[in-house]
């Protein structure tokens, strides 16, 4: 907290509590009101989207809100943007902020690249004279001067996209709000944005991103902020904080497995981790290539109904790295069929040596999608493991999983 | 514990430049809001006519329009009034206003709802661009209007100078009575279904092709007419416009002022109250 104080703070967030409506956050109509008023239903039931949340956020500073789906990162955001006004707490920010929640807000598909321009810009606060000076910087970042007097109609999604992020970073902020948008465009744009946010940064622009990249996350935040359920978890290192959000999402997964406990399937088979064609207990190279390979079946107690999928996934520490469904693979389910049993033999190839790929404990998890929706129906430990990548250090965590190549075989079977 | 001390520092700092920037805001803001105001309403302007051959000019000729059938159709049951179809172009003009800023105002905020989630906007803005919309109209429609009256040979009106007054007045009238409908409508969304029924109600129950002073209006009629608002706008309008019998006497005007000041009350007290709860409800 210490170098927060020697610089310049610009956001000032103390104590935030926000509470969403439940269910019945809208009345349907006048009548709908009436009626539950007359029965004493009035009082909503609300839901801490933040509870007690407070952070700062210096001059300069990259700050990274990372958590769970859910957990109340993207509101926290809005709450800076001042979209949100919190039910408690206090918000100060200094300076110009550009909120990036959705690239292109405001814009309008009927208008030109031009006029669009002049709307966005104005809506985040310059003024007409600013827009002006403005405008040929954007339009040349963007890319666009062929198509910038045309209706935005007209543009593809990535234009669109492009647009809206030079309109954002055109107005010089002092705060810059990034909401998971950074993965629009081409590979070319994406380096371009990274470098213009960049320079903005060496400029002094203070720099708030929600992110699940957490290889984005490690790059470019220099603190972090881990959420879950509204409650501030964990604050300060960026490396300490994916792994405290990893433990969190670990243990969001086990409650999730153990809730449906009373349907708890059965589960057996062998899921393991090979490399050179030896299985790895512990010290495994990610630089070189392994494989992962699994021989589970499964059979669900729970009757399954009509227009099911089974999917496998292959978790580290509550993240998703690879998964598959028995529709993916074609194997369809013959309507009328109850089926809830299953065997699936698959290889997954990992590429080895590219950054961040993950190690620790592995995880598979059989998940059945029907109408109630997609839920776990059990899981096994694959191995917990130990590597060694000269790029991330000895025991580090990294998150992208360089898939090479699958190998699955995926069978379901009548119920008897 | 240092952390105590060294927030409150910090705090002090941000203390320092949010109140510079308050300031700022007193005084930029409310010019760039301004700003903001009528580049929404620019922007309204071109998507509604962008791809016509005529653009603007239609908002002259629609009301023209308007005027011919009502005219032709009316004519024979309002004998009584002297240059009907101006006299009917006068109310038209008055009555656009009404229905473009209450109708599409009464829905603004709710349509902007997914704008209002990613930039921080104030609400009020919404309402207040259709009537922006509505006088720009109008505006365009005085030509015309100007037209159709040098045609027909009347003397200039006693009263022309109270024009922009009236315009105004009615303006702050209608952009009260839109924000209060468009904040009322986050809530009751029955507010979009009922308001297009209303408006039409309201404009048989408003003097707008016929005279309330005409012999075949029961006295009865003639006072339920005088409790609508929009009768005492749109008698003044003419007063202003068209002349003849109509004249606003200062005490007219003063109810006018008060009806256009009571209505802005009314919206920014609704506005004021809500604000906070709008956009979980948007």
């Amino acid at each position: 907290m210490s170098d927060v104080a020697n610089h310049n703070v610009v956001v000032d967030c103390r104590d935030l509590v926000l509470e969403y409506r439940l269910s019945d956050y809208l009345y349907s109509g006048f009548k709908d009101y009436v009626m539950r008023k007359l029965e004493g239903k009035g009082r909503t039931r609300t839901f801490r989207g933040l509870d007690g949340v407070s952070v700062q956020l210096a001059r300069g500073e990259s700050l990274a809100l990372i958590g769970h789906n859910g957990c109340g990162k993207s509101t926290l955001l809005k709450v800076i943007a001042g979209v949100f006004t919190p039910r408690y707490g206090s918000v100060r920010t200094a300076g110009r902020i550009a909120p990036m929640i959705e690239l292109g807000a405001g814009f309008d598909v009927e208008l030109s690249g031009r006029e669009n321009i002049e709307l966005s810009c104005m809506l985040m606060g310059l003024t007409r004279a600013e827009v002006r000076q403005q405008t040929p910087g954007i339009i040349e970042f963007a890319d666009l001067s062929h198509f910038i007097d045309s209706p935005l109609k007209n543009y593809s999604s990535g234009m669109i996209a492009r647009l809206g992020f030079a309109c954002a970073t055109a107005i010089d902020p002092d705060i810059l709000l990034v909401d998971e948008v950074l993965a629009v465009g081409d590979a070319n744009f994406g380096k371009k944005c990274l470098a213009r946010i960049e320079s903005l940064r060496e400029r002094g622009t203070s720099v708030i991103l929600v992110s699940h990249d957490m290889a984005a996350v490690q790059r470019f935040c220099n603190r972090a902020v881990v959420l879950e359920e509204g409650k501030l978890r964990f604050e300060g290192d960026v490396g300490e904080a994916i792994r405290v959000n990893e433990k969190i999402m670990y243990r969001r997964l086990q409650r999730q497995l153990n809730s449906t406990a009373v349907d708890q399937p059965e589960v057996a088979g062998t899921a393991n981790v090979v490399q050179d064609g030896v299985r790895c207990e512990a010290n495994l190279d990610v630089a070189r290539d392994f494989s992962i390979e699994l021989d589970i079946a499964f059979q669900g107690r729970e009757k399954i109904r009509d227009g099911v999928t089974f999917g496998v996934g292959l978790y580290s520490r509550g993240q998703l790295l690879a998964g598959f469904n028995n529709a993916d693979l074609g194997l369809e389910d013959p309507a009328g069929t109850l089926r809830d049993k299953g065997h699936v033999q698959a290889r997954f190839d990992v590429r080895g040596g590219l950054p961040g790929i993950w190690v620790g404990s592995l995880q598979v998890v059989v998940t059945v999608n029907d109408d109630r929706g997609a839920r776990p129906l059990a899981s096994i430990e694959v191995a917990s493991l130990h590597a060694t990548n000269s790029r991330l250090g000895d025991n580090q965590h990294g998150y992208v999983m360089g898939l090479a190549g699958a190998d699955i075989k995926f069978e379901l079977s009548p119920r008897q | 514990m240092e952390t105590v001390g060294i927030k409150s520092e910090a705090a002090a700092q941000v203390d320092q430049a949010s109140l510079t920037r308050r300031m700022r805001e007193m005084v930029v803001g409310r010019i760039h809001y301004l700003d903001l105001v009528t580049m929404l309403v620019r922007r309204e302007l071109k998507v509604k006519y962008r791809g016509s051959v005529l653009g603007y000019v239609w908002s002259m000729i629609n009301p023209l329009l308007f005027m011919l059938i009502i005219s032709v159709v009316f004519s024979f049951l309002m004998r009584g009034i002297e240059n009907y179809n101006l006299y009917v172009l006068s109310g038209i003009l008055f009555w656009n206003m009404v229905t473009l800023s209450l109708s599409v105002g009464s829905m603004s905020i709710v349509r902007n709802g997914p704008l209002m989630m990613k930039v921080r906007v104030p609400a009020w803005i919404f309402p207040v661009v259709p009537a922006g919309v509505a006088v720009t109209n109008f505006i365009l429609s005085i030509l015309p209007y100007t037209i159709v009256y040098v045609f027909s040979g009347r003397p200039v009106p006693d009263q022309i100078w109270l024009a922009p007054l009236l315009f105004i007045l009615t303006l702050i009238f209608l952009a009260g009575l839109a924000i209060t409908l468009s904040v009322v409508n986050v809530f009751f969304r029955d507010v979009s279904h009922v308001i297009d029924p209303l408006l039409m109600l309201t404009f048989y129950a408003t003097p707008v092709i016929y005279d309330r002073n005409a012999p075949e209006v029961p006295e009865m009629g003639r006072w339920l007419l005088g409790l609508n608002p929009f009768t005492h706008f749109i008698e003044a309008f003419r007063a202003a416009m068209f002349g003849g019998a109509y004249h606003v006497s200062a005490l007219g005007l003063l109810l006018l002022a008060g009806m256009a000041v009571g209505s802005m009350a009314l919206g920014l007290w609704v506005y004021k109250v809500n604000v906070k709860k709008l956009i979980f409800y948007v």
